[in-house]
């Protein structure tokens, strides 16, 4: 026996060192597969999510949006959703990588594969409605999802741009109304001059967007109303919903 | 226990995990060639490399379970090598400048695979290769010691350095072209 086996083995003795369990390899390699599929499965979510986002996005406010349509195309991506998709692709790649022969794929082309493998995985999440039920899902369960996170509240709570979106809370008389906006702020409508853009009536408890200025803090001169999200996802949206009857006019 | 040469490596991994003397029959196995590996790429001396071999033959040991049989055993237990002499270095913060002696075959070995011309005197030409090698980057001195000296194919240096195989292929390129700008640089003519 060399002296490098007796050093090795004596050490091997003298501090009780025994071979890991072979169930404890396999733990680890079942830990790193399982968040693995999981991060793909995550990340077809949020890619799946975004598509929907994207697709239902009320495009026509860009008409009404002071800044121009690519200001409003990039105040429009799912930041959050796409940065989600992003961490997903890489906590797999990580973990695919630390795999027992994960080392043998190249950096390119399991990165790839992975993005595309979310890609079709999240059109068919998309293609499913399920994108669109987690979407509907986040904006019902949770408050800081529609503040900060969905592009539609974003896009339309901006009444220094001109753009307000709220809940009808009191009708006042022909020409005042107000409004709790998605930010619960409250807001007196001024409608002086107001063309009410398919939308024929108002009634309280309605969600509605406005066209128009601010006036002073908490005033807001409406220039056009609009029902919300006729045909969109704009969460509250009353479309379907029956339209009461008498309605105040502006 | 008596070690058969005839015994494969994945047998005695088996018998070791059954008696833990049997192993010594696989540190005796690759104790000579860690040993030149590991000095060779990593330029340590004698007690600095004699450490990481012991270390690399402990963590062997302690992972033996872990030892996938499809592979070469050889790749694996000069991956775990490999592993520990780079930890020994990060820990101690720098290289050695040793790196080590070579044979006639290795030497013959690494001029003929960089086309170098082999007029020269053999110790000379042995000197001038060794001081190439010693001014290489190490990720570049070790995969050329581990395929033109260790005489390691792709796929095994691709399991002893986890690293695709199309990279091993053209690191080793890239390595190659370093080694001849290298010695342009120190003026060195083969």
């Amino acid at each position: 026996m060399s002296k490098l086996s007796q050093e090795v083995l004596s050490k091997i003795d003298q501090e009780n060192i025994a071979p890991t369990p072979r169930w404890v390899f396999l733990l680890k390699s079942w830990v790193l597969w399982l968040v693995y599929i999981l991060a793909t499965l995550l990340g077809s979510i949020a890619f799946g999510i975004s598509v929907f986002v994207l697709t239902n996005n009320e495009w026509d406010i860009h008409k009404y949006a002071p800044e121009g349509f690519i200001e409003y195309f990039l105040l429009s991506i799912p930041y959050i959703w796409l940065l989600g998709f992003g961490i997903f692709v890489f906590v797999a790649y990580y973990n695919f990588r630390h795999t027992k022969k994960g080392y043998k794929t190249k950096t390119s082309i399991l990165v790839i594969s992975n993005i595309l493998l979310s890609i079709i995985l999240g059109s068919t999440i998309y293609a499913s409605g399920f994108g669109k039920k987690l979407d509907q899902t986040f904006q019902k369960q949770m408050p800081m999802y529609r503040k900060m996170i969905d592009v539609r509240y974003r896009a339309w709570v901006r009444p220094n741009k001109g753009l307000l979106a709220g809940e009808v809370i009191e009708i006042k008389n022909n020409n005042e109304f107000s409004i709790n906006d998605f930010r619960d702020m409250k807001w007196l409508v001024i409608g002086e001059g107001m063309k009410n853009t398919g939308c024929s009536g108002l009634q309280v408890g309605a969600k509605v967007r406005i066209i128009g200025h601010p006036k002073e803090p908490g005033v807001f001169i409406a220039n056009e109303i609009k029902p919300c999200a006729c045909g969109s996802e704009m969460p509250g949206g009353h479309c379907g919903m029956p339209i009461p009857p008498p309605p105040p006019r502006f | 226990m008596d070690c058969n040469p005839n015994t494969t490596d994945q047998e005695i991994v088996r018998l070791s995990l059954l008696d833990k003397n049997n192993y010594s029959c696989l540190i005796e196995r690759y104790e000579a060639k860690l040993t030149r590996y590991i000095k060779r790429f990593s330029g340590l001396g004698d007690d600095s490399a004699q450490d990481v071999l012991q270390n690399t033959f402990i963590k062997a040991y302690k992972n033996l379970n872990d030892f996938d049989q499809t592979l070469k055993f050889s790749s694996w237990i000069y991956s775990i090598a490999h592993n520990e002499t780079i930890s020994h270095i990060r820990s101690q913060k720098n290289h050695g400048t040793n790196i080590g002696e070579f044979d006639q075959e290795a030497l013959e070995n690494i001029a003929s695979e960089l086309k170098l011309e082999t007029k020269a005197e053999a110790g000379l030409l042995k000197e001038k290769v060794k001081k190439v090698l010693a001014d290489l980057s190490p990720d570049y001195r070790e995969i050329l010691i581990l395929s033109f000296i260790e005489q390691k194919d792709y796929a095994e240096i691709s399991d002893i350095l986890s690293k695709p195989m199309g990279t091993v292929a053209s690191q080793i390129s890239r390595a190659k072209k370093q080694f001849l700008e290298k010695a342009n640089n120190l003026g060195i003519k083969f």
